[in-house]
């Protein structure tokens, strides 16, 4: 996907969104929309401009400057033709590992909720260095212990918190 | 009150105050590591602890603890853009870019030193202001709160790269993501989608830890590498702390101006220290001759945020003290600390209790210089924590802001809302939509409906125009707006002029 097609992606998404939390203000009463509903009506005013701005305006490309639309200028920092190509190619080289690391984001997250923190964490953290990382097993687990540790003591004897036990051990152990 | 001033200073000089207080400064940078964990999360878990002791000891300890977590934090925000409070946020905007360029040691320094000043100057002005405080306080009204917050959000094209429009939509997505729970006047639960634990609202620090630290991770496994390049991190680290101290002195004026407007504004109740550094962030940029180096690692921005949270702690200090209204959620636990101690702040204790007063505004001083000192010497081994691979410290990050984001409400869902934030964080930066102006927004959303909605009950439609001080702001806040347009047209004539 072009650098100019993802801009627009994200967006039609804030458009979209400013355009839903309008709809929904409508469900509240005048008081408790009066202060919400006229930002996101601008915000989305804004956000039409932009892609205006973003797709019919040749000279200003991608960022619009303010300061360099009032004196009339062109805004420096417009991605100009060459280097959207150079974008458009790093971004190819990134889509894989980015895509890896929202996954990995998104695991840790699952792991946690079904197994809890502290279980997760050893997981995630010593996986990570032994997959990833690929540092030698016996480094990984010496530093994954030491977080692991390091984490145990300053939040649940220091700050005396309860970590989240996981819906997995709730379901099977109670 | 040389003789009160004395014997306050005397007070804190006994084995046991000093022990309590640099106990305080380290439990304080443990707590200041650990993101999202502020300073009044350190002082409300020693506060039981103050049961028993004498007034100067309980003092020396929750203070310290204090000023320990404002520093703990900002080496976080400079060093790994994981901001440990709200407040320190900015202190991310320009820290983290130096630390990047290889100027960590000069940044944490040049933080340390106007730390050490913003603290000082909030202690004098202290001092000097509890009595005229108290007509400045009775003199402003909603309204003027009201146009505080609305001059907060004039510094948004600061922090926009290049993309003003782009800029006012992140702040924008802010304010609606803070109107999300129950609205301050009515009542009312605003787009919960009926979840139960929605209805107070996204905690800011939680969405802040995954704006800037967990998707500051994210970019660092796409990115790859370190944070900073070993021979770059490593090199001139002790020129860079001088440096940094330099800095803090070189640029007088900022840390002057931001130490004034923390006092002002940490005086003022209801108004966090966030809004505090944010305003002091914007008038640094407003007064510099070069505002575009903002955002992209200027000393200037670490210095102003930094004076200010520093000096905002005297500032917190004077409804405390003078009236027993606490000027925030620190001076809460310290006003706890009062009750239990059996001291009854207001008149009464600035009459009778003036050693304790004084005993307060010296502690300010010598946490700081403490705090300050601990700081310049660790800052150049702190540093070499950023050339530590990427690798390696992303999954240690990333634990430990699940364990932090946890903590702060014991609630799984704040884990989930740091996550998705982190994804939301990671794709408005690599599209330029400013997390920073979305902070700003989410900050100040609750204290512009607010302060809007009192004012229109009091004062009618006309709120704006029925007071003379809201109309003193209005003008400032449009100068303000104006002023960056102005310089750059008046420099572009100047430069055709010029040749």
């Amino acid at each position: 996907m072009s650098r100019r097609a993802q801009e627009n992606l994200v967006a039609f998404l804030f458009l979209f969104f400013f355009l839903a939390m309008i709809y929904l203000s409508y469900d509240y009463t005048y008081k408790a929309r009066m202060v919400p509903v006229p930002i996101y009506v601008i915000s989305a005013l804004i956000m039409l401009l932009q892609i205006y701005f973003m797709n019919f305006k040749k000279n200003i490309n991608l960022n619009v400057d303010a300061a360099e639309l009032l004196t009339g200028g062109k805004s420096k920092d417009s991605v100009k033709g060459p280097e959207k190509t150079e974008q458009v190619k790093i971004q190819k080289v990134e889509g894989g590992s980015e895509l890896a690391a929202i996954s990995m984001i998104v695991l840790y997250l699952v792991m946690t909720l079904l197994i809890g923190i502290l279980p997760a964490m050893f997981l995630f953290v010593f996986g990570f260095f032994i997959l990833i990382t690929k540092m030698k097993w016996y480094i990984s687990l010496l530093v994954t212990l030491a977080t692991e540790v390091s984490i145990y003591i300053l939040f649940s004897y220091v700050l005396q918190i309860k970590f989240f036990q996981g819906w997995l051990v709730k379901l099977f152990l109670g | 009150m040389l003789q009160a001033s004395l014997e306050g200073l005397l007070l804190i000089f006994s084995v046991s105050s000093l022990t309590f207080m640099f106990l305080g400064i380290a439990f304080g940078l443990l707590i200041g590591f650990l993101p999202g964990l502020g300073g009044i999360v350190a002082m409300a878990l020693l506060l039981p602890f103050t049961f028993g002791m004498s007034p100067p000891e309980a003092f020396a300890l929750l203070i310290g603890a204090h000023t320990g977590t404002i520093f703990g934090s900002s080496i976080t925000s400079i060093l790994f853009n994981v901001p440990g409070a709200s407040k320190s946020v900015v202190v991310c905007f320009d820290g983290f870019p130096m630390t990047q360029r290889g100027e960590g040691v000069r940044a944490l320094a040049a933080g340390a030193t106007a730390s050490l000043l913003g603290g000082i100057i909030g202690a004098l002005v202290l001092t000097v202001s509890l009595p005229l405080m108290k007509m400045v306080m009775l003199a402003l009204a909603p309204p003027e709160y009201f146009m505080m917050a609305i001059w907060g959000l004039t510094i948004i094209a600061i922090f926009s790269e290049g993309s003003v429009l782009k800029g006012l939509v992140a702040a924008g997505f802010g304010l609606a993501i803070a109107f999300i729970g129950m609205d301050p006047v009515t009542g009312t639960a605003r787009y919960t989608f009926g979840i139960s634990e929605l209805v107070d609202g996204f905690d800011i620090p939680v969405a802040i830890m995954g704006l800037f630290a967990i998707s500051q991770m994210i970019k660092l496994y796409v990115k790859g590498g370190s944070i900073v390049e070993r021979d770059q991190s490593l090199a001139n680290s002790k020129s860079g702390l001088i440096e940094g101290i330099k800095d803090a002195f070189r640029h007088w004026r900022t840390v002057l101006q931001a130490s004034f407007l923390g006092v002002f504004i940490g005086a003022l109740p209801g108004v966090g220290a966030s809004v505090a550094s944010i305003a002091a962030y914007g008038a640094a940029v407003q007064t510099s001759k070069t505002p575009e180096r903002f955002g992209k690692g200027a000393v200037e921005g670490v210095i102003a945020p930094e004076a200010t949270n520093a000096s905002s702690e005297g500032g917190h200090l004077i409804p405390t003290l003078a009236f027993g209204i606490p000027g925030s959620e620190v001076a809460v636990i310290l006003l706890a600390a009062f009750v239990m101690l059996g001291i009854q702040p207001g008149r009464e204790m600035l009459e009778y209790n003036l050693p304790l007063v004084f005993n307060l505004v010296w502690l300010i001083v010598l946490t700081n210089v403490f705090s300050t000192g601990f700081g310049l010497m660790m800052s150049p081994y702190l540093v070499r924590m950023t050339a530590l691979p990427g690798n390696f410290l992303i999954p240690i990050i990333l634990a430990v802001c699940v364990s932090g984001a946890y903590a702060m409400n014991k609630s799984m869902l704040d884990v989930v809302v740091a996550m998705v934030f982190g994804i939301i964080g990671y794709y408005m930066d690599k599209y330029n939509y400013s997390r920073a102006d979305m902070v700003i927004g989410m900050v100040l959303a609750l204290m512009i409906e607010r302060y809007m909605q009192i004012s229109l009950t009091l004062y009618g439609s006309k709120f704006l125009l029925e007071r003379p001080l809201t109309l003193v702001f209005a003008v400032l806040i449009i100068l303000s707006v104006i002023y960056p347009f102005a310089r750059r047209i008046m420099a572009k004539r100047k430069a055709v002029l010029g040749g």
